[in-house]
Formats: C-alpha cells, sequence, structure tokens
C-alpha cells in the first residue's frame, strides 16, 4: 500500500467530510451500542490515527480537525476540545509515519494505534480537566478505558483503514 | 517543491490549531449549534437502538442472562406487590408528611407535575454518564430538573434540544446531591465516582449513627435543585475518618436498566 499523495489543490475536503460523517453515524447507530464492562470503541481517535497514516500530515489534519469536531458533537465537554486533539495526533502520527515507518507499506502498526488511543484518551482527561474543570475519572476506570479503547480500536483498524483509504486516499497520485 | 509541500502542510497544521482554540474561545455560544446536531442524529440512535435489541435479546440467552432476568423479575414482582401493601398501610402518614412540606415551604416531589420519557440510549462516549431521554425543551423540559423513576433519583437534565434531553447521572464524577439520613436526619453530600462505583457521602459528623442500608433521601435544603424526600441510595459502608464519617451508598435505582422515567417540571415562581 503506497501512502497517498494529493498534488496542488486536491485535498479531498468534500471526502474527508462524507467519511466523518458516515463515522459519526456509524458510532451513533452501532458503535456506541457495543461495550465490554462499559467501554465503547473510539472510533474518531482511530479515523484521526488512520488520517495521519494514509493521507500524510495536510490532509490527515483536516480529517483529525473533522473527526475530532465530531466527537465534539456527542461530549459534554466545550467544542474544540477533540477538534484540537484530533489534529495534532493526525499530524504527529503523519510525522511519525514518513520519519519512522517509511518502509513500511502494508502494515498498520499494532503498537501504534495502541499507544495514539491511549495517548489521545489521556490528552482529553488532563484537558477536560483544565479547560472545563471536569473532574479526573477514577484510576480504575480510567485505566479499564485505556486498555479496552485501545483494543476496540486495533479491532476496528483494518474496516476503517479500508474506508477512508477508498474513499479518500483512492482518488489522489500514487507514489 | 518539496519545500512549498512542507510549508503548506505546516499552514494546514496552524490553522486547524488556531481554529481548534477559537472553538474552544468560543465556547457555549455553539451550544445550539451541538443541540441542532443533536437532534438531527437523535432519530438515528434511535433506530440502532431498535436494531441491537434483538441481539442484546440473543446474547443474554447465550450467557445465560436471560434465566438471571427471570428470577430478577420474579423477585421485583414481589417486592411490588410488597410495596403496594405498604403503601396502602402509610397513606395517613404520607398526607401527613405532605402538610408538613408545605408548611415548611419545600416542593411535595410527588406533587409536582412532570413529563414522562423513554430512554433513548446511554452515553455516546467512554468518560460521561449519562442517559439521553426523548423529552425536549418542547415538552416543558428544563435544565437542571430533576429525573426519577418510581425507586428513586436518577439524575438532572443537564442539556435540551427541542425533542431530547441528556441526564446527567448521580453516579457521574461531576454529580453531586444533598442528601440526608432517613433515621438520624443528618445531612451529607452524595458524590458520583463511576456507574460501577457507590456514591461517596461526604459531610457525615463523626457523631452520627449510620446503618448499613440506612436510606438516603435528597435534603431539598439551600435551594437545591431537587426537591427533598426524593431515595437517592442506601448505605453500603460505614468508616470512620478523621473529621468525618467515610460512608458509600449504593443508588436505589438501577441506572444500567432504566427504560423510563419521569422528568419533574419545577413550579413557575410567580
Amino acid at each position: 500500500m503506497t501512502q497517498a499523495v494529493f498534488s496542488r489543490g486536491e485535498v479531498p475536503v468534500v471526502r474527508i467530510a462524507l467519511v466523518t460523517a458516515t463515522v459519526l453515524v456509524l458510532h451513533v447507530a452501532l458503535l456506541s451500542h457495543i461495550s465490554v464492562v462499559g467501554v465503547r470503541p473510539e472510533p474518531f481517535v482511530l479515523l484521526a490515527v488512520i488520517g495521519g497514516l494514509e493521507l500524510g500530515t495536510e490532509a490527515g489534519a483536516l480529517l483529525g480537525f473533522m473527526a475530532g469536531g465530531a466527537a465534539d458533537i456527542l461530549a459534554s465537554t466545550p467544542i474544540g476540545l477533540w477538534a484540537l486533539i484530533g489534529t495534532v495526533l493526525a499530524v504527529v502520527v503523519g510525522f511519525v509515519r514518513d520519519k519512522a515507518f517509511s518502509t513500511v507499506r502494508s502494515r498498520m502498526p499494532v503498537g501504534l494505534v495502541m499507544g495514539t488511543t491511549v495517548t489521545a484518551l489521556l490528552s482529553y482527561c488532563a484537558l477536560a480537566f483544565v479547560v472545563d474543570e471536569q473532574p479526573v475519572p477514577q484510576a480504575r476506570r480510567l485505566l479499564a478505558v485505556l486498555v479496552i479503547a485501545s483494543l476496540w480500536n486495533v479491532a476496528l483498524t483494518i474496516p476503517f483503514r479500508g474506508l477512508v483509504a477508498r474513499a479518500i486516499a483512492g482518488r489522489a497520485a500514487e507514489r | 517543491m518539496v519545500a512549498t509541500r512542507a510549508s503548506r502542510s505546516r499552514n494546514v497544521l496552524i490553522l486547524a490549531i488556531l481554529s481548534s482554540c477559537t472553538l474552544l474561545a468560543i465556547g457555549g455560544r455553539l451550544d445550539p449549534v451541538r443541540s441542532k446536531a443533536r437532534d438531527i442524529l437523535a432519530p438515528v440512535r434511535s433506530l440502532g437502538d431498535r436494531a441491537v435489541v434483538p441481539f442484546e435479546d440473543a446474547a443474554a440467552i447465550v450467557t445465560g442472562k436471560a434465566a438471571d432476568l427471570q428470577k430478577e423479575n420474579e423477585r421485583l414482582r414481589k417486592e411490588l406487590d410488597d410495596a403496594r401493601a405498604a403503601s396502602l398501610r402509610y397513606q395517613d402518614a404520607i398526607r401527613e408528611r405532605r402538610e408538613l412540606l408545605a408548611l415548611g415551604g419545600f416542593a411535595d416531589p410527588d406533587g409536582l407535575a412532570s413529563v414522562e420519557a423513554r430512554v433513548n440510549g446511554g452515553a455516546l462516549n467512554n468518560f460521561d454518564e449519562t442517559i439521553e431521554i426523548n423529552r425536549g425543551s418542547s415538552s416543558g423540559v428544563t435544565i437542571d430538573a430533576p429525573v426519577v423513576t418510581g425507586a428513586g433519583l436518577v439524575g438532572r437534565v443537564a442539556s435540551v434540544t427541542s425533542g431530547t434531553s441528556t441526564v446527567e447521572l448521580i453516579t457521574d464524577p461531576s454529580s453531586s446531591v444533598g442528601v440526608r439520613l432517613e433515621r438520624s436526619g443528618d445531612v451529607g453530600i452524595a458524590r458520583g465516582r463511576h456507574r460501577g462505583e457507590p456514591l461517596e457521602i461526604g459531610l457525615i459528623d463523626l457523631e452520627t449513627t449510620v446503618r448499613r442500608n440506612e436510606v438516603l433521601v435528597t435534603s431539598g435544603l439551600d435551594r437545591s435543585r431537587f426537591p427533598a424526600g426524593i431515595p437517592v441510595a442506601k448505605v453500603r459502608s460505614v468508616r470512620a475518618g478523621t473529621i468525618q464519617q467515610e460512608v458509600t451508598a449504593t443508588p436505589v435505582v438501577d441506572l444500567g436498566h432504566v427504560s423510563f422515567v419521569k422528568v419533574l417540571i419545577p413550579a413557575r415562581t410567580p
């Protein structure tokens, strides 16, 4: 699988928005109903990570921003919190992908998905505490969320990756 | 070419981060946008709920939970019969209580207007302890309105759209409810931790006698948003602390299996 490259002016904003809307509907209709000990998947975090890995930093940042915005609609914290986390996450992942995993063409590093999910969730807890004075979750609950949500995201990586690759990266010139 | 792409990427990143920070700064002004989006998503959520129910039932049968649910159902029917009998015996006491509440200027929770609502589903993320109900501002639901079932307190309305509302459960870490011990009358604050964890009851004096399974009801004190007398929890454990007793309590309502609730509509002040 080659990394997508978008030539000038071809960042597919509409496709990115449609993919984000699709994941939003999927989460509300289905994913939010499935849980293990009350912990659900974090599809918007996964979308931001895949955006960085498949689309590069520029388009990935836009996908991360939109995915975070979708998560903000469903959360009780101020709008913009998840958008900020999604953007930074996608860009960092894109950068790491270019520098550290340029030889990896066809595999999605499981450790990367788990590590970024944990980082995103911890960042959310910290920012929610600072910005919105939300109490930090109990340690046991937080640990359960970090571990199980990461495993959920690993399980959903292949279908989400297929969605992003076909719907967005498929239009780009391949290198 | 590489330098141009790199600077464009940097510009996109800066723009996205600035946009996020602007959204954060604007904050509450975007709540109508969020409400509108949730209103649009509400039918999707209902459909998803209905679609998932057969699979949840099948899973319950496979895991043996169906048999447990049947036993639980029989136990609850018996409890209901006992409660009906007790209610008939205590009609006089109930009438006297209403009169005393009125004399003290407290709202009688049984006398308040209410709206019945169905629970659409639970929280959509992993950190909120909330449920969504199918009544909103068009039905008279307002923010901070208490939400109850026949058993007791569920929580308060945290946000409202025209057709739905989000209810913050009493087990939410942000939740705090003024409570009173039924026997001693001592007051405290019940704070949530998470749905699987008991409530923490603070401000109980060291001298107060607290018994296991003692009922805690809403205190209704100091312009509390909750009227007095709504059952909240039962004492689970008691331990003497340094300056106060460390009490935990289990909510009287099974918050994981609530299907229908009542939203209490506060009386308008003239």
